[in-house]
Formats: structure tokens, sequence, C-alpha cells
């Protein structure tokens, strides 16, 4: 008998020991699995980038209080909001990856951006040269370069507000600014993968900021253009409450639509092919 | 339809709640100086306020507003068998639809829970008054009880400070059978022939019926059964004897399955055997249904506590069978396993199966006139059935 048992399944007596030990948990759905799926639904919707867009030039035309601040006069405030209106979207992680003329985009995009509204006022060659100071500093900034590039304009918006007399420590000011900048951003971006809609709150906080700096330091331009701040502001709001739905429409699309199951080294191996006790499907 | 018993509350991450107040504050530290701002004031702080708040306060009641209106489950199933659960859903409140509704229940099983998910979307809106369902397909692998229940719905509407989740306490109870195994094609081969060729070692003959005794006449019985040489012999001359005849092979067989724990220590292995015997003898008492045996299963549940079941050809016996053989544990011991085979062996006179957990028996019990499986003979005979 022992014979014949072994000459039908020969391998049984070494396989037995090592089935036993097959202990290791397989997670086939884990948080960080789960967030990739997220990730890449939101990589793949237009429709958000779009609003992202939105939301940036909105928020550029708020900053620039609806193109009245002189490019002449204040261009590396320009400059600066210019340059985080285009990159900044551009470095979410669910921005898609970018091609061969993704580079000479972002630089005419920029290009435009400044120079468009002077065309209501007057081009000239001072913002021309800010528009092409804005195009080629996006152009040149790749790879680690964009995020310096980002990290450098946002000091540099606080660095030009420092008080005249108080000009000597204007890199310090926007050193500390870049810096507090850098540390939320990167709080944030601990936090959004396992909870996404923190980017939601995010964005109101980073247009309550762009509205906070404009009128601190331009109030008198925005005087001069409530309405059209008005009709900015409230174009932005909606367009991060676009995100909001788009990132939950993320979120529902993004379960685990297969398999889910425990691993328990404490089920029997009735069938050596898993031990999982209960296993789910999911429509 | 069930309420929900609680409503429970998953807050939005610290990080952002400190972003957005620290934003809101220098917002209005920097409005508050220009009156001639306000509508702009105005617009920049309470746009993210109300927003907010109008999502947190629908989540919340639109978590409240749902109920269960049914639970699908069956009340047994098979290990490694699939089956269907099903939740409806219904939205109580007419004003406002449920958005992207994710439900989840939890299953456990002895010492096993599966809480944490999986999350299923029941439908994106779920409109005021109706109802819609969620669906899983479960397999459990573990026999014994499995419990299906409490249910949850989380609602957390874009931006909402708060992710509100009802729950439910509604929870049903599925018995896992021991799964379903078939034997292989040559194990038929091996018990064709003389009724249990493998475990009967007496000669029988090959009639399906045969004289087993003589009783008194009844009325009713058939005067052609009469036993004419004992009637002649009673005293009495009305009293008459008839002839008995029955299936030799009916209640002749006895399966005993060991329950005994390990002596060695080696728990897991014994576990894994007893999960293997136990599929295979249940795939064996269906072979011998077909085949229109009894059988007399014995095993042992406790301590002192032998059950004995008699297993005719029939589906509500082999029913009974499993739901024995769903709770059965390693609880035998070994004093009274080998009392009980003895008893088979000598008191019942039947032909006698014995699936054993260990390899090898003691000598006394090998000596025993039975047939022992081991359990290097199990995973040989049975063929796994895996029904996904």
């Amino acid at each position: 008998m022992i014979d014949w048992l072994r000459r039908v399944d020969p391998a049984f007596y070494h396989k037995e020991p090592q089935l036993l030990r097959t202990q290791a948990q397989i997670a086939r759905y884990t948080d960080e699995a789960q967030a990739e799926v997220r990730l890449t639904v939101l990589t793949a919707d237009r429709i958000l980038h779009v609003a992202i867009t939105i939301v940036a030039l909105s928020a550029y035309a708020v900053a620039t209080a609806a193109g009245a601040l002189d490019p002449r006069s204040d261009w590396p405030a320009v400059w600066a909001l210019a340059v985080l209106a285009v990159a900044a979207p551009r470095a979410l992680p669910w921005w898609p990856r970018r091609d061969a003329n993704a580079t000479w985009r972002q630089a005419l995009f920029g290009f435009a951006l400044v120079a468009i509204p002077a065309l209501w006022s007057h081009l000239d060659w001072a913002v021309a040269g800010t528009a092409l100071l804005v195009g080629a500093t996006l152009y040149a900034a790749r790879g680690r370069g964009r995020l310096a590039l980002l990290v450098l304009a946002a000091g540099v918006l606080f660095g030009v507000r420092t008080p005249a007399r108080l000009l000597g420590i204007a890199p310090l000011v926007g050193g500390l600014a870049a810096g507090a900048g850098v540390l939320v951003v990167s709080t944030i971006a601990g936090v959004w993968r396992a909870r996404p809609q923190v980017v939601t709150w995010s964005g109101f906080a980073s247009l309550l900021l762009v509205f906070a700096y404009t009128v601190a330091f331009e109030a008198p331009l925005i005087a001069l253009r409530v309405p059209a701040e008005i009709t900015a502001l409230a174009v932005a709001y909606l367009g991060v409450c676009i995100i909001a739905g788009r990132i939950r429409r993320a979120e529902l699309m993004a379960r685990p639509d297969g398999v889910l199951s425990i691993p328990q080294v404490i089920v029997p191996l009735l069938d050596r092919s898993h031990n999982h006790a209960v296993i789910c499907w999911l429509e | 339809m069930e309420r929900p018993s609680r409503i429970e509350f998953t807050i939005a991450p610290p990080i952002g709640i400190a972003v957005l107040v620290a934003a809101l504050a220098a917002a209005m530290l920097a409005g508050v100086p220009h009156p001639a701002l306000r509508a702009f004031v105005v617009l920049a702080v309470a746009f993210p306020l109300l927003w907010i708040g109008f999502a947190t306060i629908l989540s919340y009641s639109t978590a409240r507003a749902l109920r269960t209106a049914r639970v699908e489950a069956p009340s047994r199933t098979h290990a490694m068998d699939s089956f269907r659960l099903v939740l409806t859903l219904a939205h109580t409140r007419r004003a406002f639809p449920a958005i992207g509704v994710l439900t989840n229940a939890r299953f456990s099983t002895d010492g096993v829970v599966l809480e944490a998910g999986p999350w299923a979307e029941i439908i994106p809106i779920l409109e005021g008054g109706r109802a819609a369902t969620s669906g899983w397909d479960v397999m459990a692998n573990r026999r014994g009880m499995l419990l299906v229940g409490p249910f949850r719905a989380a609602v957390a509407l874009p931006g909402s400070a708060i992710r509100a989740t009802a729950v439910f306490d509604t929870t049903c109870t599925v018995t896992v059978l021991p799964a379903v195994y078939h034997l292989q094609p040559f194990t038929d081969a091996l018990l064709a022939g003389r009724h249990v060729a493998v475990g009967r070692f007496q000669t029988l003959p090959a009639a399906t019926e045969e004289y087993s005794g003589a009783r008194e006449y009844r009325p009713g019985d058939s005067p052609k059964l009469i036993h004419r040489v004992l009637s002649l012999r009673a005293r009495d001359p009305n009293q008459f004897y008839v002839r008995e005849f029955q299936d030799p092979s009916r209640d002749d067989l006895s399966l005993v399955l060991d329950t005994a724990p390990p002596l060695d220590g080696n728990e897991a292995l014994h576990r894994y055997r007893l999960e293997k015997a136990i599929c295979f003898v249940c795939a064996l008492c269906r072979t011998f249904a077909a085949r229109r045996l009894t059988v007399r299963f014995v095993f042992q549940r406790g301590v002192r506590d032998v059950v004995t079941l008699r297993l005719r050809p029939l589906d509500v016996d082999l029913d009974r069978l499993e739901m024995q053989l769903a709770q059965l544990d390693l609880k035998g011991d070994r004093a009274t396993l080998g009392r009980v085979l003895l008893d088979e062996v000598r008191l019942h006179g039947a032909a006698v199966i014995f699936v054993s957990l260990r390899p090898r028996e003691p000598v006394e019990q090998q000596r025993l006139p039975m047939v022992t499986l081991t359990p290097d003979h199990v995973p040989v005979f049975t063929r796994e059935v895996v029904s996904r």
C-alpha cells in the first residue's frame, strides 16, 4: 500500500510539511496599493486637470488684482506669481507624465500669462522682458529644478514685500516663508495618499492665502477692481469644489474591485492553493 | 427597516484642519482693516466655511437617514464554496440624495475577523425614498460558524469634515459545512464488489436479501411467508411463525472518525489532518449512500460524548452528518477511541472503517479486524473540488 501511495503521489510526503509552513501573509489590497490605484484614476482624469488649471489661473488673476499689478515696477512679484501659477499644478503627483513638448508648452503658457493681460494696457519691452523671463525659467527648470523654482518663487513673493527699511533681511524673510511652505506641503504630501480629501482643504487654504497676500499688499489696486476680483475668486472656489468631487470619484473608483481576503495561518490548508479564512469578491 | 444603531465619525486629517484654520485667520486679519473690500472678504472667508459645513451636515444627516431593508445570506454553505451576500439599503430622507455610499460587512469566524474592508460602492447616487443593493461574493474556507455583520454604510460628501458611518447591528449566521471532496475514481474501484470490499472480511452471499430469522405472525403478514416447520413445532396449533428477510448490506457498516488530539504536540499538523479526514468521511458517506448502504457513523464530540449517527441513504441524514461535522473539533481521547473501536468490531460485528489521524495505530488496534485509513491514504483517495 505504501508503495502504491508513493506511486500515486510521490511528492506528498515532502510537500505536506512545507505546506504547513506556508504562513506568509499575502495582503492583496493594502492601503498603499489602493492609493496607487487612486493615483492612476486621478492621473487619467482630464476634468480634474482642467479644473486645477482654472483654479491656478483664477488664483493668478486674484493675486495680480485682475491684471492691475504692473509687470514693469513689480516684475519680481509678477514673475513669482506666474511661475507658481504654471509650475505648481504640474508638480502635483497626479499631473500627467511629461512628453517631449511639455517644457515648451509650459514656457509658452507662462509667457502668455504675463503678456496677454498687458495687451489691454501697454505691451512694451519691460513687460515682454518679464514674460520672457517667466518663459525662460520655466523652460530651464528640469527635474528637481522645478521644485527649487517653486520654493524660490514662494521666497521671492514674500521677500519683495519686505519694507524698504528692512530690505537687508529680505532674503531671510523669503527663506522663512519658503521653508514654512515646504514644511506644510511635505506634511500634506504624507497624508494625502491615505486621505485624499485633504487636497480639497489645502485648495481652499491656498486660495485664502492668495487672498490674504493680495489684500495685505495690494489693497489699493484691488479696490479698483472688486467685481473682477470677486468673480475670479468665485471661479477659483468653484474649481476647488469640482476638484473635491473628482477626488471623491477617484476614491470610489479605486475601491479594491477584486478579491479581498484575510490571510490567516490558522486556516487549515484545504486546497493547498490559498489559506484564507474568508474571501470576498466585490462587484 | 432597521435604523442605524449608531453613527461613527472619522474626522478630517489634523493637518488639513490646521492649514485651513491658519489660512482663514490670515485672510480675516488681512481683510478686516479694509472696509471697502468687505464683499470680497466675506466671499473669501464664507465660501469655504459654508461649503465644508454644508457637506458635513449633509454627510451626517444622510447617514442617519439610511436604513437596512434586507440582508440576504444562506443559512449554510460548504467550505471552499462561495455564496452571495446582498445588503439592501434604503434612503428615507427625500430632501437630498445619498451620494457615494460605501457599504461594508464584518465577517468573523472562529478567531478570524475581517472588519477593515472590503468597502463596496452601493450606487453613486441613492435618491430619497429609494433602495439599492450592494453585494459580495463570499467564500468561506474555514469550517464552522461564519458570523456576517454588523453592516456599515459610510457617507462622505466632497469637502466634508467628517465621514459619517451608519452602523447596523443586523447579523446573520452561516454554517460552513465541510468542503465537498470527491473520491478518486480508483477508490470507487476499491469499494466495488461485495458491498465494501475494503472494509469487509467475512464473505457474504450475493443475494440482495437474506433470511434473518423468524417471529410470530401478525395480522397483515403475507401467508406465503409462514415458516411451516416452526409453526408445526409450536404447542398452540393456532400459533404461526413467519420468516423475516432483510438486506444484509443495510446498517452493517461502521465508520469511525478519530478526533483525539495529538500526543506529540504538533497540533497544526493534526488540525490539517482532521480537516482532510472530515472531508474524506463526508465523501465516503455520500458514496455509500449512492450505493444504498446504511452507515453507522461514530465519532467523539467531547469527553464522554460519543455520537453515533445512523445514516440512511437519504439526503436528510447526510445533511445531519454535515451539520455535525461542521462543529467537530479535536476533542476526543485515545482511551475512549479504543473502546469505541472494540465495541464496533465485537458488539456490532459490522465491517469497520477507521479514519485515523495518526500514521500508525497501536499494536492492539492493528490486530482488530478493521481497515484503518491513515492520513497518508486520505489525500490520495480524495479529489478536491474548488468551485471557484
